[in-house]
């Protein structure tokens, strides 16, 4: 009895990952603006961007048919992605992000993730949440992207998802 | 009686001394790998050095950006 043809998947997800999510950020340099790009060591750990939204409402009037409307909005509040890093401090990149996280120093990110075929860039600053693992783990040191601004971008295109 | 070598001595670029970071390899050709891939009117160059620490530009010129990377990497301590 001849076998049924199976048929391909048509959405472009399922294939080997060739590439894997990375973050870049930019630390603001004293007294200047140029736009330096470094790679982030990263470990296991790069979260998705989680948006800080707060939703407000209003209640209108009641009408005289016994009816009423709320109005909503929904207010942007930044957002945070949470990473870790190789803790070696010997790594130059590193360092400098627990120097700009100690400092508060102004930060651009720029996170592919490869997995979404988006690029979520913006502004933020860098909180440390410390060294993490005991005497038996790989060590790390997380921080959060504490994010003040940001868009997406379809990476393929670089154009602005908005 | 051996004929003395005029050739110059083998000197580390001025760029090699100045950067005094222990991910420079100055021995080794121009810091590590560097990338460049057009991008529109503008270029996006790329440095990956033998620590493994990645540094990316964007500018209107190759040089320039390439200058912008090396005082990063110099910044870098």
């Amino acid at each position: 009895m001849p076998l049924p043809e199976p048929t391909y998947p048509s959405v472009n997800l399922v294939g080997v990952r060739k590439e894997f999510d990375y973050l870049m950020i930019a630390i603001k340099p004293d007294g200047a603006s140029t736009v330096s790009w470094l790679r982030v060591p990263l470990l296991s750990q790069f979260d998705a961007l989680t948006e800080n939204n707060q939703d407000v409402e209003l209640s209108t009037f009641v009408g005289a048919d016994n009816t009423s409307t709320t109005l909503r909005a929904r207010l942007k509040r930044g957002a945070n992605i949470p990473i870790a890093t190789a803790a070696h401090v010997s790594d130059p990149v590193v360092k400098a992000m627990l120097a700009a996280a100690t400092k508060g120093t102004p930060v651009l990110f720029r996170g592919y993730y490869k997995s979404m075929e988006l690029v979520a860039q913006g502004q933020a600053t860098l909180g440390s949440r410390g060294m993490q693992g005991g005497t038996e783990d790989i060590p790390q040191w997380g921080f959060d992207l504490l994010i003040m601004s940001y868009n997406y971008y379809e990476e393929a295109t670089g154009n602005l998802i908005a | 009686m051996t004929k003395k070598s005029t050739a110059p001595a083998p000197a580390l670029s001025d760029m090699d001394a100045d950067a005094g970071v222990d991910i420079v390899t100055p021995h080794k050709d121009r810091y590590g790998s560097w990338a460049v891939i057009p991008s529109g009117k503008r270029v996006e160059v790329t440095l990956t050095t033998q620590g493994n620490t990645q540094i990316m530009v964007t500018h209107d010129s190759e040089e320039e950006a390439r200058a912008q990377i090396l005082d990063t990497l110099k910044a870098l301590k």
